[in-house]
């Protein structure tokens, strides 16, 4: 009896947890699909990952970086098509796009590839650096690469470079930074936040690139990655799962935790 | 002359010959417990459901699609966190995909490696889910049955049990194969 009522409970659960799910969906297909006829696909909602990511999705293309390999897919249809994959040569780690061209951090170095043809997608330039694990964020002007030494990682030190990328065939080195082991990275506006692990979270001003003022340490977020949207910041630490706000007064703010051991 | 390329070749063989039995570890094959290699199966018509919240163990990526936020359990798929009220966020479900490392989602279907395979999730409105895939599509994709590094036992693959989708090190018993 008592293991009947959990199933039933449990069906119903899942039954409403579908519905919520379904319910999301059906809103953002709707939001898409609001003048008839005219299918806005770039308009259908996408999912944002972390600065550690392998996969990249954006309107009809998919974007995978497996080991050596970049894979794009076409994901028009129910099941997808791969239609493009290249061998960078490189040990790939993450995935990030802007505009038209995949950054992608490797163990080497920071390649561009220009995608405005998917099928087709070409090597722009890549800024070499010491082996390391090395995500990458960028606001169109600088890409913010973190390299971290360590196991897999290779051998080297532990900083944060800023190179300008204007110049997309020519990216060039502005300014490096000593950091203590760097994880995951995180650009709002001028303000970049950069997950150390068991050293805590560090929130730079970087308005002026040759110039990035810690504004503050937090040791005991023990940050890995972020995901940006807006003002809101998501941090996955070593302990929870950490949602903050940066308030119009420039004041960074919880909103909630759930730690991990406990959920 | 064309003789004393033949005599050449020939030596150059029986000596590679004899310094490969010299090196060549022949495997034995009558031992009972080894550390090994063991495929991990899964249905070739597997399909990803829904299933009720597990507890954190292993958390890795995080994602966000609309009010939701996903945090991968390393290896094992993904939990769903209802995130309307960011002051209050619930987990409220799981899928579980074996060997899933990274998801992204678009309108109504998620995208989800699983080992070498591609899956596209499609949640209808019923909210069952049609999985397709997209199969053999990366690196780690070992379609020739044997585990990713050699020098070591493994657990013959028995295509009856599924599609092996990767391997996993654990101790075997009694083993028949060794690549």
């Amino acid at each position: 009896m008592g293991t009947s009522n959990y199933k039933k409970s449990k069906m119903l659960l899942l039954k409403k947890i579908k519905h919520v799910f379904i319910f999301t969906l059906l809103i953002a297909l709707g939001v898409s699909c609001g003048s008839e006829g005219d299918f806005q696909f770039d308009d259908i909602n996408v999912s944002k990952g972390g600065s550690m990511s392998q996969f990249y999705i954006e309107q009809n293309f998919l974007y995978v970086i497996e080991e050596t390999t970049l894979s794009i897919f076409d994901i028009i249809n129910d099941t997808p098509s791969i239609i493009a994959k290249v061998d960078i040569r490189m040990q790939g780690e993450t995935i990030a796009k802007l505009n038209n061209t995949l950054l992608i951090g490797t163990t080497t170095g920071v390649l561009f590839y220009d995608v405005s043809n998917p099928e087709v997608p070409e090597q722009i330039s890549e800024y070499v650096h010491i082996t390391s694990c090395d995500p990458v964020v960028s606001d169109g002007q600088y890409a913010f690469i973190t390299l971290r030494s360590g196991r897999n990682c290779g051998v080297a030190d532990d900083v944060l470079e800023i190179i300008d990328i204007s110049d997309l065939k020519n990216p060039v080195l502005v300014s490096s930074y000593s950091m203590v082991s760097p994880y995951g990275l995180a650009l709002m506006g001028t303000n970049l936040f950069v997950g150390e692990l068991y050293n805590g979270m560090s929130w730079f001003d970087v308005s002026d690139v040759t110039n990035i003022v810690l504004l503050k340490s937090y040791s005991e977020i023990m940050a890995i990655d972020f995901i940006v949207n807006g003002s809101d910041l998501t941090i996955t630490t070593k302990n929870s799962l950490l949602q903050m706000q940066l308030t119009e007064t420039n004041e960074l703010v919880k909103l909630s935790e759930m730690v991990y051991a406990e959920n | 002359m064309k003789n004393k390329g033949h005599l050449i070749s020939i030596v150059l063989i029986i000596t590679m010959g004899f310094l490969c039995g010299c090196f060549e570890f022949i495997p034995e094959f009558d031992i009972e417990e080894v550390e090994g290699y063991k495929p991990i199966y899964v249905d070739a018509d597997f399909g990803v459901e829904l299933e009720a919240p597990i507890p954190f163990s292993d958390q890795g990526k995080i994602y966000h699609y609309s009010h939701y936020i996903f945090v991968e359990e390393v290896g094992r798929g993904f939990h769903i966190i209802e995130n309307t009220d960011k002051t209050n966020p619930n987990k409220v479900g799981f899928f579980q995909i074996p060997l899933n490392t990274n998801i992204a989602v678009r309108g109504n279907i998620v995208y989800a490696n699983s080992g070498p395979h591609l899956l596209a999730l499609k949640i209808l409105e019923d909210g069952s889910i049609i999985t397709n895939k997209l199969p053999n599509v990366f690196n780690s994709a070992n379609t020739k049955n044997i585990p990713p590094v050699s020098g070591n036992y493994f657990e013959c693959v028995d295509e009856d049990l599924g599609d092996v989708i990767g391997w996993e090190l654990a101790t075997i018993k009694n083993p028949k194969c060794y690549y």
